[in-house]
């Protein structure tokens, strides 16, 4: 599903340069559950932005389903982002003006879904979160569990075929993080999502079916 | 999506309450002022432009400088030598009359037109007679006018007497003329009755200029062709002397275009229009800028969302829209605002600017143009912000990386001192014009104004003059007295065509101002007599006096007893006056003869008795004059009264530019209060960690407002040359007028400064008193 070739990733800095990811060659198949684990500044949280295309590789080919993500135009860049790629933050990142019920909408607005299968398509998603009595507070009146319960929730509702998770309970307790995990779990087995999570803790990276491990911007 | 974007952005103003404040009302002050402006100057240009004809009416002006008036034998004269004038008509000056209808008087305005005035301007007929003013017995009111001699009656048929002497008979009501009509009355009477009055208006004379001439062109007409006739008729039909040439001025000019010299306009109150059209934009700039300074100031906060909504799938377009709606939303709000403070101030600014202006009555181009000044604005406003929090790359700001952007700042620092530069211009600017203002009204004017009071020599007066005087000073209200032919004030008739011993060829051009009095003129006002007497007694009836300035413009050695031709009259100079002013002060006194001639006289001025009050002064001359003109109500004017209204363009000036200064600082304080708010807000931790380390307040104080001081300080720097440059072009219409001095930029500098500490101190005390065990608890 999705394949990276000789990946590099360089900032200039004076006359030489910073090279963050240097030749990584990657393949990740459809119904994966990955784990990219190391040390910090190794480099995974800017391979998990790559293939999130929230940045762009220095060098280096990036196929998404066969296509080549680094020849499209940017139109259909937004369109696969929009379509296929979700998002899980460790700050959790929701909009602090938005309710539960708006925040997880938002995605769907971006993607032009009619009123009312978006309504239909928040109310499902939060049944299954259990969320429901929440839909109407913001976010500073949940906890970071109830928080990033929202944040995955706002991933999958727009039913994206791959989830990037950057340290997803890096703000939790264990409890909480088990929980979470146990999601990820079900969304991997259940509904067929590929996930890539970033990971510091070796528990979590267990619920994965493979471990991916980074040092100094290359695959240990 | 629009829904949400609006949820979003109105959530997000009530969060952030004082910010959301300070925006919404710096910007509709703004407004409110640029939407007045934006009526003022509306109502300006539709002056005189509802006549159907307006494009094809003329008045006929001196070339030279646009002076009004014209012979009476001009009329019929153009329209037999120049073709394309279809038709022209005559009016008298309009004066104040007094109109009896039985027990009903009333003093108002008009005077005597030919009948064709009507047909060239669109003062329609509304009752009555269609085709009035051909008869000598004839009278039209306007519809006001009409209501106040005879309420609901019909006024048809019934009986005013002007001035109380000439029973005349309404043969029609004609609408009132609207606001913007640079023509206004309350009546008019028909030409044939001028004549059966006035022996000058009969005679025909080429002579006398004392009538306005209007014409209206053909349509097909050329105007170049039709004013390169009008420019010689004067010297072609009335003889080879008079050498004036003339010229049509538009009526679509009268009031904006009005200033003429050598047979080009240029310039008039348009210039007033433009500077008022400068300021507005100014203000609603400088409102603008504290838009976009606050919101970008907000940037940090919002840079998570963007970096979020990235996240997430939106493009920079789509947040772009966002942002934008945003600011349109917070403009329409302050438009909102904005328009209620209009409806709130406009009668104070009618009173202020002397119009009368109204919402209701706004012409359709101000709707119009409402929405999309409103349009300009949220771009305007809103441009930078959403270009620059589109901008933010999502990775960055969600690893909280944004926060310090060095260009951010410098960019605000420069808003910063646009808006203090432009403030500080507007302190020096108003410094000056006051300062000029205080010089010219305060000047030496070579008599002294006070405890003089003019009244309109009418009714039995005219006859009784010399009775009334002596009454008047029997009483004890007044100590002097004399009679004038207009207000001294008032610089009035000129004349020319004079000859004294010793003129050389050509000088029987050179133009004299010229006042008719009678006995004690100069004792009256005062005036030091240089050489011999003032008139003393009707044996001075062949006299003459001279100011100073006119006997150097005669170059004359010895003037006393040397003889002068006046007007074929020869009179013998009795006196010579000091120069004194009768035109504004800030121009030179020109040269000036004073003739002794009790048939041209309008006004009598007195000299009140120094030792009463005025106003008890005032009860016996009113006391007097009702015994011996009781037809008449006892109206007058002080003459210093009539001194200080002479300038009234300058005041008005004055304190338009004092209430811009004012507002343009307020909105900047507003934007400056908003942006300390938030650079100690930020500065938070700072603030607190420098105290835990034993910084007092003062020092805290003193960290946060240099940050402040330093744009306010460039500002100062670039923008006193700037005003020194602009006040200097300005004073150069003046020919009396002060020097620019340093201590004005000092003071304007001062003020700056001062208030702008003084708004950021606010905030820096309350940050700086802040327990900084707080301040670090929050991290």
């Amino acid at each position: 599903m999705i394949q990276l070739k000789h990946i590099s990733k360089y900032y200039p800095v004076g006359f030489g340069k910073n090279e963050i990811l240097k030749d990584i060659d990657l393949t990740i198949f459809e119904g994966e559950f990955v784990s990219i684990m190391g040390p910090s500044g190794s480099g995974k949280s800017t391979l998990l932005h790559i293939l999130g295309l929230l940045e762009e590789p220095s060098q280096g080919e990036y196929l998404f389903e066969g296509e080549p993500v680094h020849k499209m135009n940017e139109k259909k860049r937004t369109q696969l982002h929009r379509g296929s790629i979700g998002f899980v933050f460790q700050a959790y990142h929701l909009i602090d003006e938005l309710t539960v019920y708006e925040n997880i909408e938002t995605p769907l607005l971006y993607k032009n879904i009619p009123s009312a299968e978006r309504k239909s398509r928040v109310a499902d998603v939060l049944d299954r979160f259990n969320i429901v009595a929440k839909k109407d507070l913001f976010p500073n009146q949940l906890s970071g569990g109830q928080q990033q319960l929202v944040g995955i929730a706002r991933a999958i509702v727009a039913e994206p075929r791959v989830i990037l998770a950057d340290e997803p309970t890096g703000n939790l307790h264990s409890d909480q993080a088990k929980e979470i995990m146990e999601l990820f779990r079900q969304l991997n087995q259940r509904d067929k999502i590929t996930i890539i999570q970033v990971t510091h803790s070796e528990l979590n990276a267990t619920y994965g079916q493979r471990i991916i491990q980074i040092r100094d911007g290359k695959i240990a | 999506m629009i829904k949400s974007y609006i949820r979003i952005a109105l959530r997000n103003l009530w969060r952030n309450k004082l910010f959301s404040a300070i925006n919404i009302g710096g910007l509709a002050i703004g407004m409110a002022i640029s939407f007045m402006l934006i009526l003022y100057v509306l109502f300006q240009f539709s002056f005189d432009k509802f006549h159907a004809n307006t494009d094809n009416i003329y008045q006929v002006v001196t070339a030279d400088a646009g002076v009004w008036t014209t012979p009476a034998p001009l009329a019929a004269a153009l329209e037999r030598t120049v073709p394309g004038i279809k038709t022209t008509a005559r009016s008298s000056y309009f004066f104040d009359h007094l109109l009896l209808a039985g027990e009903t008087g009333v003093k108002l305005k008009g005077g005597y037109v030919d009948p064709q005035y009507l047909d060239i301007f669109s003062f329609p007929v509304m009752n009555g007679n269609q085709k009035p003013l051909h008869e000598k017995n004839e009278i039209v009111l306007t519809v006001s006018t009409a209501h106040k001699l005879f309420r609901d009656g019909n006024p048809i048929g019934q009986i005013v007497k002007l001035d109380a002497e000439d029973p005349l008979v309404v043969s029609a009501v004609v609408n009132d003329p609207p606001a913007n009509s640079s023509i206004q009355f309350d009546f008019l009477c028909g030409w044939s009755l001028y004549e059966a009055k006035e022996s000058w208006v009969k005679e025909n004379t080429w002579g006398n200029f004392g009538l306005h001439t209007y014409v209206l062109l053909d349509p097909k007409a050329s105007l170049t062709a039709v004013q390169l006739k009008v420019k010689h008729v004067l010297q072609q039909e009335g003889g080879s002397k008079m050498t004036t040439t003339l010229m049509l001025h538009a009526a679509k000019d009268w009031k904006l275009y009005n200033n003429i010299k050598d047979g080009k306009i240029i310039g008039g109150n348009i210039e007033t229009v433009r500077l008022f059209l400068i300021l507005a934009l100014g203000i609603l700039l400088i409102a603008c800028v504290n838009f976009m300074n606050l919101s970008t100031a907000q940037a940090e906060r919002r840079a998570r969302e963007v970096g979020v909504r990235k996240a997430i799938g939106a493009n920079r377009r789509l947040l772009i829209w966002q942002f934008f709606g945003e600011s349109l939303i917070l403009v329409v709000l302050s438009a909102a605002l904005a328009l209620l403070l209009l409806w709130i101030l406009l009668p104070a600014f009618n009173t202020f600017a002397a119009s009368s202006l109204q919402l209701s009555t706004a012409p359709m181009i101000f709707w119009v143009s409402l929405p999309c000044l409103l349009l300009l604005t949220g771009l305007l406003a809103g441009s930078y912000p959403a270009l620059y929090l589109s901008s933010f790359r999502p990775i960055r700001v969600l690893k909280g990386g944004v926060t310090k952007v060095k260009g951010n700042f410098l960019s605000r620092q420069v808003l910063v001192i646009f808006q203090f530069g432009l403030a500080v211009v507007l302190i020096i600017t108003t410094i000056v014009i006051y300062r000029q203002l205080y010089f010219i009204q305060h000047r030496p004017i070579g008599y002294d104004p006070k405890g003089l009071v003019d009244i309109q020599l009418e009714g039995k007066l005219y006859e009784n003059y010399g009775a009334f005087r002596n009454a008047v000073i029997a009483s004890g209200g007044a100590v002097d007295g004399t009679t004038v032919s207009g207000e001294i004030t008032n610089s009035g008739s000129t004349t020319w065509g004079l000859q004294w011993p010793g003129m050389e060829e050509g000088e029987e051009n050179k133009s004299f101002g010229v006042i008719a009095t009678a006995a004690n003129f100069a004792a009256t006002f005062s005036i030091p007599v240089v050489q011999g007497r003032d008139f003393l007694s009707p044996n001075d009836s062949l006299g003459i006096m001279l100011n100073e300035a006119a006997v150097k413009e005669m170059h004359l050695k010895d003037p006393l007893g040397q003889v002068i031709n006046y007007n074929g009259q020869q009179r013998i100079i009795t006196g010579i006056l000091k120069n004194f002013v009768s035109d504004m002060s800030y121009k030179p006194i020109g040269p000036m003869i004073f003739t002794y001639n009790t048939d041209w006289r309008g006004l009598m001025t007195f000299k009140l008795n120094p030792a009463l009050s005025v106003q008890s002064s005032m009860d016996k001359l009113e006391k007097v004059y009702r015994e011996m003109n009781p037809d008449y109500p006892f109206n007058y004017t002080f003459v210093d009264d009539s001194y200080q209204k002479k300038y009234d363009n300058e005041k008005f000036l004055g304190r338009a530019i004092n209430i811009f200064a004012s507002l343009a600082i307020i909105i900047s304080c507003l934007g400056l209060l908003g942006l300390s708010v938030f650079a100690a807000e930020q500065r938070k931790k700072e603030i607190g960690i420098r105290k835990v380390m034993g910084a007092g307040i003062q020092q805290v104080m003193l960290l946060l407002s240099k940050e402040f001081l330093k744009p306010v300080l460039i500002a100062i720097v670039i923008a006193s040359p700037l005003a020194a440059y602009i006040m200097n072009n300005w004073l150069q219409h003046y020919t009396y007028r002060i020097d620019i001095e340093w201590w004005m930029f000092g003071i304007a500098g001062l003020l700056a400064v001062l208030i702008a500490l003084a708004t950021v101190s606010i905030q820096s005390f309350r940050a700086a008193n802040l327990n900084p065990v707080k301040a670090l608890r929050s991290e």
